[in-house]
């Protein structure tokens, strides 16, 4: 079986404070137009609740990037990251058409599009994704999939979340309060 | 010495669990979710930011903050990145990191610059150093001269901690003789005149044992937001058990957390408490052991003064009535059981004790009475008042929250230290009043610049900072005829900003130094290019962060950009007082560490905390006031002719207060901190715009966005006689009908601060900043 890299996002214990968002841009020093990772937002009204959800790009089992970007810039490495060779980019945006959580993101000005790397050469250097680095609650981590599966239970899609079916994302979520039933 | 690492959950997580990439010119092919992929990555990948050759540094994020250790990487000498440093126990936030972009902002102010146009109007000429410090030495000079020293303004802020800034700016004019101080903290006044004279100091950290509490009442504040890196360890307390409860008239970041919501009307906390307490001390849940040995409550007071009495000729030998012999003895006799009330003895003719008046006090707030006045319901008052006294250790978070930004914001902070002493919560690990603390706790650091002989320096009678403005126009209590302005913007933080901003216009010259063009630069006379983190040395030990922090220079500043401790330097050499300041900065920081233990060389290795872990503030209830008791009974709330036990007024400017301003401004209107920014600083870097947007926005329900035809996203003007405040209209039942949320700390070139419309009442028993009382209308703009 092949192996995947993925992320556990603890929802229930993120506050938003949108600190893995912009790390995220001071590690890879994207364009004001991109942000590989976000923080959205989850509120209800009547019962008035409110939970955030930090995600990037779910290095899918079944990248629909990967499978709908006519020059082949995407491949899946051997550990499950999805990445972008960001020189066969002819930013077309198939991609961001295809992908149904937003990963990849067009940049107006370079004419291209570009998604989150699993900060592949941190991995490479033998420390975390900077998102992880970053985070003051500890509410992303980072691993082998199988292996926080094992350690983390959670869902893969939440209500008003893309089916988990179409891509397979490689990620567990702890749901906020208000998912939980 | 112990100390507490973040107990990030990643680090558990071995670095072996991550599988390297295959490798270059290797190509194989393989079925992945039904696709042929193919490995073909190239093997070396560059990191964005190079940072092969980077020399590292660590500094301080150093305003009003939690001041995070920072690592920041420099290339070539540039700061390319800021991280932060693992030597810290909690982690920086996006604010922090984004640090690389505020030293390397396009807008940064590179030269002196004059202004040339109107106020206000942005013209500007750049001059050199030497003609701007010569032309303030004779503003100085022409101001002495005409007004005396009287006629300076002195105020600096919270953009910066560190010891060589802000204290510089004083002691600088104290060396000339003296200046009319602008007074009162806006954050957190009430809390700095009410809990020192309570319990002995403040900015003692009781954050430590928050994972240790069973009840966490986190009262008018959002620890979320405005405490966010150690916010996990409530959660941490939440999993093990703790039932959190948030009351706050919005469903801030940290309510939406808690187990229970309890919506609250503005300024009316302390009828909440008192209902409390009343609840507490009926229903016999207080600690009587804690109460008769550890607070002042068994003192007696005498009927006809109305002051405490004490031994004669003995500061802190006050009386109180021994159960035992039935007899008067002082307070610290052995063996005596005092009585909390002397209600039914012979003495009561004569006598009361603090107990009965602040029974007195709590007395008539009945449930029903409570949620008249709160809008909170009498279920959930009695509720609450059970539930924090019973389940325990349980801890108020205070914080300097919006609670205490009211018109009688000293009684909201001393009801939630009533509650804590009445239930015996202090002093033992989980319990307490939470504050923001730091290394001054444990050490005494001593002012950079030795000052000069304390007769030299002229006392001059305040401007209170939240009547800046009309004290300015109306030259009380005289007339300002020169101001510097250092580390803080008036234009985004002081009340009443349109007063604010004719005052600025008013004072013939105005300094203001920064580092960007800052909402107040726009109104100065001249701007001076000041340095910021990581183009200066420096040193932090203060208030915020339990370690003392050597801030060290990594790039050489933008410009003609100087540290503070510069320009101050080279005034006192004009002025002929230079040989103090004309120090380096090492120099300096060895005097302030003088006596602490703490050598500069220690500091370059890394941060040094002198604080043991965990620091239980105030331990087995040993305070720090002169009888080491909690000291309930305020005689300088009685000096300025009120209540000296904590009683409830309800506010002016509040839905049930002034009729007649609430028939044209029907709404109530509170200000939220957000995530973007600390006060106004750091809202202007790009990154911090992409993560939190561009413009303010004012939070209402959707019953009364119904009402005024108001929809999500509709541009709005929120409005009362002082002024407007332009935002966008986030309509969500996440806040209690009737009121309104602002956010502080919008620029004047993102359309301005929410103060514009704020309360410029000075809150009468400290000095407060009444923000949270303030009453206005909303329509949709145009």
């Amino acid at each position: 079986m092949s192996k995947q890299v993925g992320f556990y996002i603890d929802m229930a214990n993120c506050y938003g404070c949108q600190t893995c968002q912009v790390a995220c841009k001071s590690e890879q020093g994207t364009t004001p137009a991109v942000s590989w990772r976000r923080v959205r937002h989850f509120d209800t009204d009547y019962p008035a609740t409110h939970g955030t959800l930090s995600m990037s790009c779910n290095h899918c089992d079944n990248p629909e990037c990967l499978k709908n970007c006519p020059t082949g810039a995407y491949v899946k490495l051997a550990n499950g990251i999805v990445y972008q060779n960001h020189d066969k980019c002819i930013g077309c945006r198939m991609c961001v058409m295809a992908c149904p959580y937003g990963a990849p993101q067009y940049d107006p000005e370079e004419g291209k599009v570009s998604k989150c790397s699993y900060c592949r050469e941190r991995i490479e250097a033998g420390l975390q994704p900077q998102c992880v680095e970053a985070c003051p609650g500890g509410n992303i981590i980072a691993g082998d999939l199988q292996e926080l599966r094992a350690k983390y239970p959670g869902a893969v899609e939440l209500t008003g979340m893309p089916k988990a079916k179409l891509t397979r994302p490689s990620i567990i979520i702890n749901p906020a309060k208000a998912f939980k039933k | 010495m112990e100390k507490k690492q973040n107990k990030d959950k990643q680090l558990s997580l071995s670095r072996r669990t991550f599988i390297k990439a295959s490798g270059a010119a290797v190509t194989t092919a393989a079925v992945v979710g039904g696709v042929d992929v193919l490995f073909d990555s190239p093997d070396v990948v560059d990191a964005a930011v190079d940072l092969s050759n980077a020399k590292t540094f660590t500094s301080s994020c150093a305003m009003e903050c939690l001041h995070h250790n920072l690592k920041g990487y420099v290339v070539d000498g540039k700061l390319v990145k800021v991280e932060s440093n693992c030597d810290d126990t909690t982690k920086a936030c996006l604010r922090g990191i984004s640090r690389t972009q505020w030293v390397n902002h396009p807008d940064r102010i590179k030269m002196p610059m004059l202004r040339t146009g109107e106020k206000g109007e942005g013209k500007w000429k750049e001059i050199g150093w030497d003609e701007a410090l010569d032309l303030i030495v004779t503003k100085i000079k022409e101001t002495q001269q005409q007004y005396g020293n009287q006629g300076l303004a002195f105020r600096s802020g919270s953009g910066n901690f560190g010891s060589l800034t802000n204290s510089v700016g004083q002691t600088f004019f104290n060396y000339l003789g003296g200046n009319t101080p602008i007074f009162g903290s806006l954050c957190c006044q009430v809390v700095s005149t009410t809990m020192p004279a309570m319990i002995g100091t403040r900015t003692e950290a009781m954050r430590d044992t928050i994972p240790d509490s069973k009840y966490i009442l986190v009262w008018g504040t959002n620890p979320a937001v405005t405490m966010q890196s150690y916010f996990p360890w409530y959660l941490d307390a939440m999993k093990k058990g703790a039932r959190m409860v948030t009351i706050d008239p919005r469903l801030s970041e940290t309510a939406a957390k808690s187990d229970e919501w309890v919506e609250i009307l503005p300024g009316t906390d302390t009828a909440l408490g008192l209902g409390m307490l009343k609840i507490i001390i009926e229903d016999k849940l207080y600690d009587k052991e804690f109460l008769l040995h550890k607070s002042s409550v068994p003192f007696l007071v005498d009927k006809t003064t109305g002051d405490q009495v004490k031994e004669e000729g003995n500061d802190t030998g006050y009386l109180v009535y021994d159960e035992l012999s039935k007899s008067i003895v002082r307070h610290d006799t052995p063996g005596i059981t005092p009585a909390l009330s002397i209600v039914g003895t012979d003495i009561t003719d004569k006598y009361t004790t603090v107990f009965d008046l602040i029974y007195e006090e709590a007395k008539p707030w009945t449930p029903e009475k409570v949620q008249e006045e709160t809008d909170i319901p009498a279920g959930t008052v009695i509720r609450l008042a059970r539930e924090y006294a019973t389940t325990k250790p349980a801890m108020i978070i205070q914080n300097m929250g919006g609670f205490q930004r009211t018109e009688f914001g000293s009684y909201a902070v001393g009801i939630h230290i009533y509650l804590a002493i009445f239930t015996g919560n202090f002093g033992v690990p989980g319990a307490g009043v939470c504050d923001a603390g730091g290394v001054t706790q444990a050490i005494k650091v001593n002012p950079a610049i030795k000052p000069p002989e304390a007769s030299t320096i002229a006392k001059y009678p305040a401007i209170p900072a939240p009547k800046f403005g009309e004290y300015i126009l109306e030259d009380k209590p005289t007339k300002i005829n020169f101001l510097w302005l250092m580390t803080t913007s008036l234009m985004t933080q002081f009340p009443n900003t349109n007063a604010v901003k004719q005052a600025l216009k008013k004072i013939p010259f105005v300094v203001v130094a920064d580092n960007l063009m800052t909402s107040t630069a726009l109104y100065a006379d001249l701007i001076l290019p000041s340095t910021t983190i990581f183009e200066d040395t420096n040193l932090m030990a203060s208030i915020r962060h339990q370690h003392v922090q050597l801030m060290e220079k990594a790039v050489d500043p933008v410009g003609q950009a100087k540290p503070d401790l510069w320009i101050f330097t080279e005034l006192a050499k004009r002025f002929g007082f230079g040989e103090e300041f004309d120090k380096t900065p090492e120099e300096l920081i060895e005097r302030c560490l003088e006596g602490t233990g703490i050598t500069i060389e220690q500091l370059k290795k890394g941060p040094v905390t002198p604080i043991p872990f965990p620091y239980i503030p105030y331990k087995d209830g040993i305070f720090k006031t002169p009888t080491k008791k909690a000291e309930l009974f305020m005689p300088m709330w009685k000096e300025k002719g009120f209540n000296p036990v904590v009683t409830y007024i309800r506010p002016k400017e509040f839905i049930k207060g002034d009729q007649a301003l609430v028939e044209k401004y029907p709404l109530m209107a509170v200000q939220r901190k957000i995530n973007r920014t600390i006060h106004s600083s750091f809202g202007t870097l790009p990154w911090i715009i992409e993560a939190g947007g561009d413009t303010p926005h004012a939070l209402i329900h959707p019953d009364d966005a119904a009402a005024r035809g108001i929809k999500h996203d509709d541009k709005v003007v929120v409005y009362n006689d002082r002024g407007e405040h332009h935002a966008v209209a986030i309509v969500k039942a996440h806040i209690k009908p009737g009121i309104i949320a602002l956010e502080n700390g919008w620029w004047e070139q993102q359309g301005g601060s929410s103060s514009y419309v704020t309360n410029d009442a000075v809150e009468p028993l400290g000095g407060g900043h009444c923000c949270n009382n303030t009453l206005v209308e909303i329509k949709k703009e145009g």
